[in-house]
């Protein structure tokens, strides 16, 4: 029946629509979704975007108003969430209160009515692989948050879900656990081999964790893509602004003459932009171009023409231990970020509050965005 | 305020409570007891206090008699044990019928739960004596029920409801309905919803998901409704009374009679200090049950 659905498809979403009935407008709006078995992929959005909507339409708690959800090839649209071969690791663990930690990692297993012998083997196994064998006799009020989430990991992989879906998983953590569990997370997939789809607000947990993200906004995907392709290569101001902190120029096309690339003029810079682009626009076309902070320089000079640049004076300096983000006031009174590392200053008297210096990057490193 | 004004308010606050338990609880129950343990006498106070003023000091001479008479006298030990029984039997059935109508509440939207939480509360506006009365109206061999039963066909004879102990355990049920409802309610309105998808996620179907997850979550609601419902039905006298006729005894009756119609103070004091006892021994236990489950 759906033999036209490669088998290194796990999930496939197809034109998803979901509107609560207290709501004015889709929470999810034709979403259409491939992940692929075995890779890490995270929705990411902020609140109210529809990505834990979408997750819980996936796991089977809240019902499409029209679309399709297979899993592994099967049509799971209507099947109830006990029968679904995916298991949620929830925000807020949503441990069992009345049983203790070893009750809760079997509870799942319990429910197949599998062998006694069969279970013991499986938790003791589950337990030692989170680290939390000697905590099995606690109540998960006993343990800490921290370990309350391993909990929650062990319980939600014991019945080795074809996909493992993950709300907000580091989210509650402090951020030395979180980057421990970060890791121990990644591991964990590794090692089972089951597929991760993660559902984050936080753009550094999701493109640390994930091999393929997609961004959402207002019920619908933005841009989908590598972590590394998306904060590169923004399609919009949105997803830029979303991924990472972002300079962003407003303009239009003054030039396009030259192949592959515009020349903008913007009334926030002087000297017109130039900026690679495989599509030639029409003379007149808004623009933005967008810079990452990381990807200017501060210079006493204007540089060779390899490079775009601005005046400017520094006003601000915020220091974040291994680098340090100047505020670059330009002429036209637009305030510019740039990120070096906190090495550079000591080097360099020009670093410094009122100096007039030129901000400037590589005429190759900009990323024209249409909208 | 500083905190040593908050502490002295602190202490203010804590004392209320503590003046009102050792007046009306300590005080009454140190009373009931001396008065249990005096020997009957006919005065304007109908006995002897245990303890006299004589010319020759202090004489403390504790009358065990209305002790004896209870344990001697079957006549109050089947009282005890029929309240007990009727008790338990009621306090079942409240369970059964309130445990459903707690859940669906507590499963309906906003705007109905706080329609139906009121439709629960209102009969407490009117006098428990009225709305007992209005059983006997419904339950007796002419009354609404037997009419309905006839009408319908169902039986050919009204049926005898009125002064049995079924009479007495419906009276029961009614009346106390709502304290079981309420605590129910509200531990499974604690219930997070998450917990509930957590257990649907793994596995479990509806049928599991309530006996493993939800039934236990709301044990401490269910177990505080039965004692809501069951210690003061022990000694109810009210239903009893209007719904149970002369011929079934309880401890409420009981004590009532030993009270106003035999004047027989120490007796009745008596039995109130045993039915004190039998309480206290299931609140220990649900004291213990507390402590090990946390």
């Amino acid at each position: 029946m759906n033999e036209f659905i490669k088998p290194e498809v796990i999930i496939k979403i197809e034109n998803i629509v979901k509107q609560f009935k207290t709501n004015d407008y889709k929470t999810v709006d034709n979403i259409s979704l491939d992940i692929t078995r075995g890779e890490s992929f995270s929705l990411l959005g902020p609140s109210g975007c529809g990505k834990t909507t979408l997750m819980r339409m996936i796991a089977g708690f809240e019902k499409p108003d029209s679309g399709r959800i297979f899993i592994d090839g099967v049509d799971m649209t209507d099947i109830p969430p006990y029968q679904r071969p995916v298991n949620m690791m929830f925000q807020s663990y949503a441990l069992f209160p009345h049983m203790d930690i070893w009750q809760n990692v079997a509870f799942g297993l319990k429910q197949e009515k599998l062998p006694k012998s069969e279970i013991e083997k499986r938790v003791t196994e589950t337990l030692e692989m989170v680290g939390m064998i000697h905590f099995a006799h606690r109540k998960p009020w006993q343990i800490s948050g921290g370990q309350q989430q391993r909990i929650a990991l062990a319980r939600s992989i014991i019945k080795r879900p074809k996909v493992l879906l993950l709300d907000e998983p580091l989210g509650a953590l402090d951020r030395q656990t979180s980057e421990r569990t970060q890791v121990e997370l990644t591991n964990i997939q590794r090692l089972l081999d089951i597929t991760f789809l993660v559902v984050t607000h936080d753009q550094e947990e999701a493109m640390s964790m994930s091999d393929r993200m997609a961004v959402m906004k207002d019920g619908k995907l933005q841009q989908i893509g590598t972590p590394k392709d998306i904060y590169e290569y923004p399609n919009s101001r949105f997803v830029a602004k979303f991924v990472g902190s972002i300079n962003i120029f407003h303009g239009y096309v003054m030039d396009n003459s030259k192949k592959h690339k515009l020349t903008i003029s913007s009334d926030e810079i002087e000297a017109p932009m130039l900026v690679n682009s495989y599509e030639s626009l029409d003379q007149g076309t808004e623009v933005w171009v967008a810079v990452r902070p990381e990807e200017m320089g501060i210079y006493s000079e204007e540089d060779d023409d390899t490079h775009n640049h601005a005046e400017g004076v520094i006003v601000d300096i915020a220091f974040l231990g291994n680098q340090i983000i100047y505020h670059v006031e330009l002429n036209s009174k637009k305030i510019v970020h740039v990120s070096l590392p906190t090495s550079a200053r000591a080097k360099n008297p020009l670093l410094d509050y009122g100096n007039k210096v030129y901000v400037s990057w590589d005429k190759t490193d900009g990323v024209l965005l249409k909208s | 305020m500083s905190i040593n004004t908050l502490e002295r308010y602190k202490k203010l606050i804590i004392t209320i409570p503590f003046l009102w338990i050792s007046v009306f609880i300590i005080l009454a129950v140190i009373l009931l007891s001396l008065i249990s343990l005096s020997s009957l006498e006919f005065g304007v106070t109908p006995y002897k206090l245990l303890f006299q003023f004589k010319d020759d000091g202090l004489e403390i001479k504790p009358d065990f008699g209305s002790y004896l008479m209870i344990f001697k006298d079957n006549f109050y030990l089947k009282a005890f044990i029929n309240s007990l029984k009727l008790a338990f039997i009621a306090t079942f059935f409240t369970l059964i019928i309130a445990y459903p109508m707690a859940y669906s509440i507590s499963k309906a939207n906003e705007n109905l739960r706080i329609f139906f939480l009121i439709l629960i509360i209102t009969p407490f506006w009117t006098s428990l004596l009225i709305r007992v009365y209005g059983w006997i109206s419904i339950l007796k061999n002419n009354g609404l029920l037997n009419q309905f039963l006839l009408m319908s066909g169902i039986i050919d004879e009204p049926l005898h409801l009125l002064n049995t102990q079924f009479a007495i355990i419906i009276g029961i049920v009614y009346t106390y309905l709502p304290f079981m409802v309420l605590p129910i309610y509200s531990s499974l309105l604690k219930i997070k919803p998450n917990i509930i998808e957590a257990a649907a996620d793994l596995g479990a179907k509806p049928f599991s998901i309530f006996w493993q997850i939800i039934f236990p979550l709301s044990l401490p609601g269910v177990i505080m409704g039965l004692f809501l419902v069951f210690i003061p039905s022990i000694g109810e006298f009210v239903v009893p009374d209007l719904l149970g006729g002369a011929k079934i005894i309880t401890i409420g009756k009981l004590l009532w009679t030993e009270f106003f119609m035999n004047r027989d103070w120490p007796m009745a004091s008596a039995i109130t200090i045993l039915i004190i006892f039998i309480v206290v021994i299931p609140i220990k236990l649900l004291h213990r049950f507390i402590n090990n489950n946390g």
